[in-house]
């Protein structure tokens, strides 16, 4: 039981101190003196951000039913508590026995976004843990990392001893029980890391070294020692209906960004946008039956009391059995008081009969996310969504009663001109056009269409990895062009900053030696990058002209296709052959069809044995 | 139909919790029990629940109550057990009665465990003169006695401090937070804990 006592003076002085001391309902967790490893789940962000994820429940849940774990949690603290922390010399402590993190075995991060790398060491320093792996010794921690930025994970390779690569699940369990191993019979930090680097999925990166050509590309790319993998390939989960889903989760007293029972319908995605990363290594689409998700939630909502379930997966429309499934959930959520949210979905007759079938599902807010402004670069980004089919959709929104929507593009992205900028307004235009082209219910409300754009930044692992990011000039010339383009109040337009779009293409794009600039960073006291009163572009382009460091070699620079690229020896299962193809076929404006309609064979498959399990007929074809 | 009052405890580290936050934990402890209660009319019904008094962040309490709505009747000792069954660490649930008719909180007693350096009858003395506070509201700051608000029930000498016990409107418009007490000694005491002990109804 934590002795929350000693941090009282420190939490008389800020301003949610509910976000430090856990103790919420069900966050009970195995006995810590009587587990053979301790494990501190970190997310690098706020408590509110951290303890809506899903990943992080489902990850500590697993570990803590081993049987030999007592896993914790740990958030980044709000400025305010750093500060406690600081001057009061206390460590960053764990929320269920407040000790301070470098005590446990394991301190294990999630990575979900760049912009919490700064985060990730905030943390490391806070807890008085050696931020670089060399300078760490036999009594600290093994620092891992896993979640989506994990697929490049070369920018944090100075301070993470492992990364986890792929679904975790079976994975964090494995390697636990190797490092419970190697403690027992006495096995110093060099070789357990070692033998990890030898377990299937998991990423050491001091075992490798890395040598540059001149004009900086990365010249080779190699293993030190026998025995440690050329390339990593990621793990997955093949059958979601077996495997650990959390029913019990802790339910927090402070009300978090997703505060409700959250559903996992599918991993991966049928589609293939060229500039997504997700649907690209979740690859391939794997379903979770009805009967089980139902099941879950059931227990999950009598183990909460949340009174709010929402699917949590990609293009929903896509699942097989959302039918029934909704039938399902519908049967009993009525009776208990419970909301059923979605997400953004097709709109459809299936949609339109479920609005109004229902009153208990909530309406969530119409959404759209056509990401460009004409055919012709929808085509080039295989967004396969045509004008017509929204202006359709909207009709039947608008004849339903509904007189707003959120429109969702992104700027910037390869092959763009001025005319698909123009077009974004033109397809707003249009949206209201077809409001007022005949009387509506309650016209004198009148119609609100929200314009949001965002700044393409090429990630690795997509079909646009090698694409070079607009300059900042560029970017903001095209939100101003936008702004000008559109004629009308009843269209608001918000578009995000390209400063910050851009600290995010260095480090999705960067390599180990932007290393040197996190540790500078964390050196000046950033964080909480992701927060638009920390960050800083300024402070960013001074740390990195302090190493050294040229960002637009990362943001700015088309990469050759035939480079080394920082994340090569990262095997997701779709080949680089199949990135390629699409690239050239997106430069020719080609679109590709969805898994379920046609296998493009992009090799996934060979992660289920040679049968991708989106397509049958995609057998021996990836 | 019936009318439900339930007492607990509001201790440990559930004094970090803010009483919207508490609002909300209760409702969901509320659904977890399976409760036949009456919820809200409207789009988003949830229970209809209503916490006797707030209690400030960092405060604690002894016997702090809440009232629902059975929509059938159940024994108090079947919506005890499995309001217990359901509670989160910090609550106990000590006491469920039906109610009838809605008496209004009059007062509530505090135990104030203060850092001291001042002796019991010094700290008690105070309380006979008048005790200006700054008390601040939407309509700007102004000097308050609290004075006739406040009787000091005992003041005791402990190792290193002061335990005090007091009395003050517990509701309307003569509410007063103990934190004003505490505040009219200045940097003299710093509070420990400040306990709500009984709300008097
Ligand atoms: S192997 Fe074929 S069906 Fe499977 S994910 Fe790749 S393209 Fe889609």
């Amino acid at each position: 039981m934590i002795d929350y006592e000693k941090y009282a003076p420190l939490l008389a002085k800020v301003e949610k101190p509910g976000r430090y001391v856990g103790g919420e309902f069900r966050s009970e967790i195995p006995d810590p003196e009587k587990a053979d490893l301790r494990v501190c789940f970190c997310f690098p962000d706020i408590y509110e951000i951290g303890m809506s994820n899903l990943g992080v429940k489902i990850l500590t849940g697993a570990l803590n039913q081993t049987g030999f774990i007592s896993c914790e949690r740990c958030y980044t603290p709000w400025p305010d508590m750093c500060k406690q922390l600081t001057e009061n010399g206390v460590p960053l402590y764990a929320l269920e026995s407040g000790d301070p993190l470098n005590l446990f075995d394991i301190v294990a991060f999630t990575l979900q976004y760049e912009l919490s790398y700064t985060n990730v060491l905030a943390m490391l320093k806070l807890a008085r843990i050696p931020l670089l792996s060399s300078e760490r010794g036999e009594n600290d921690p093994i620092i891992i990392a896993g979640g989506p930025c994990a697929y490049n994970p070369e920018p944090l390779a100075d301070f993470v001893d492992v990364f986890s690569i792929g679904e975790g699940e079976d994975a964090l369990v494995e390697l636990s029980t190797l490092i419970r191993d190697c403690k027992k019979n006495g096995i110093g930090r060099e070789e357990t890391l070692y033998r990890i680097a030898q377990l299937d999925g998991f990423y050491v990166p001091s075992l490798y070294s890395v040598t540059y050509n001149e004009n900086g590309t990365i010249a080779s790319f190699e293993p030190k020692r026998s025995n440690v993998p050329v390339s990593i390939r990621k793990r997955i989960i093949s059958d979601l209906d077996n495997v650990y889903f959390p029913r019990k989760c802790s339910v927090p007293f402070i009300e978090t960004v997703h505060d409700r029972v959250m559903l996992e319908v599918f991993r991966g995605c049928l589609r293939g946008c060229r500039f997504c990363q997700a649907g690209m290594v979740y690859r391939p689409y794997r379903e979770k039956s009805p009967e089980v998700l139902n099941a879950d939630a059931v227990e999950s909502v009598a183990n909460s009391g949340y009174s709010e379930i929402s699917l949590t997966s990609l293009s929903i429309s896509d699942y097989t059995h959302l039918r029934e499934l909704i039938d399902k959930l519908l049967s009993w959520t009525d009776d208990k008081k419970v909301n059923l949210s979605l997400p953004s979905m097709r709109i459809d007759n299936f949609y339109e009969e479920l609005l109004e079938k229902v009153s208990s599902v909530r309406k969530s807010g119409l959404t759209f996310a056509p990401e460009a402004g004409t055919q012709r670069l929808r085509d080039v980004i295989n967004k396969n969504i045509t004008e017509e089919e929204i202006i359709t959709a909207c009709e039947k929104a608008f004849d339903g009663g509904r007189n707003s929507l959120k429109l969702y593009f992104m700027n910037g992205l390869p092959t763009e001109t001025d005319n698909d900028i123009c077009g974004i307004a033109g397809l707003a235009q249009n949206i209201v056009d077809t409001y007022y082209s005949k009387k509506r219910f309650g016209g004198g409300r009148g119609v609100n269409v929200t314009v949001s754009v965002s700044c393409f930044v090429p990630k690795p692992f997509t079909p646009f990895q090698w694409c070079a990011q607009d300059s900042i000039e560029e970017l903001e010339r095209k939100q101003q062009l936008l702004k000008s383009e559109i004629k009308t109040k009843k269209i608001s337009y918000k578009y995000h900053d390209a400063r910050v779009s851009r600290i995010e293409a260095v480090f999705a794009r960067g390599d180990r030696r932007l290393g040197s600039a996190l540790l500078l960073a964390a050196e000046r006291g950033m964080m909480l990058d992701g927060w638009d009163e920390f960050f800083s572009y300024e402070k960013w382009l001074e740390v990195f002209s302090d190493c050294g460091i040229d960002p637009a070699f990362y943001a700015n620079r088309a990469f050759e296709t035939d480079e080394i690229l920082p994340w090569d020896f990262i095997d997701i299962g779709v080949t680089k052959e199949f990135m390629k193809r699409e690239y050239a076929k997106a430069i020719s404006e080609e679109t590709t069809p969805d898994c379920r309609t046609k296998c493009s064979g992009c090799g996934a498959a060979s992660l289920c044995n040679g049968k991708c399990v989106c397509n049958e007929r995609g057998a021996n074809n990836g | 139909m019936a009318d439900i009052r339930v007492y607990f405890t509001k201790l440990g580290r559930l004094k970090y919790i803010s009483h919207l936050d508490l609002q909300r934990a209760i409702a969901r402890l509320l659904v977890r029990s399976e409760l036949p209660i009456a919820y809200s009319e409207g789009f988003n019904p949830h229970p209809r629940l209503t916490i006797t008094q707030p209690l400030s962040i960092y405060q604690e309490g002894e016997r702090e109550s809440f009232d629902f709505r059975l929509t059938e009747e159940i024994d108090s000792e079947t919506v005890k057990s499995r309001l217990s069954q359901n509670a989160f660490s910090g609550m106990e649930i000590l006491e469920v009665e039906v109610i009838v008719g809605k008496s209004a909180s009059k007062s509530a007693i505090w135990r104030l465990e203060l850092k001291t350096e001042m002796s019991a009858e010094e700290f008690s003395s105070a309380f006979k003169g008048e005790m200006q506070v700054t008390k601040r509201s939407k309509s700007g700051e102004k000097l308050v006695d609290i004075a006739p608000l406040v009787s000091l029930i005992s003041a005791e000498k402990t190792d290193n401090g002061i335990v005090a016990r007091i009395e003050a409107p517990a509701a309307g418009n003569n509410y007063l937070n103990p934190s004003y007490v505490v505040a009219f000694f200045g940097d003299r005491v710093s509070a420990k804990r400040v306990v709500r002990e009984n709300i008097i109804f």
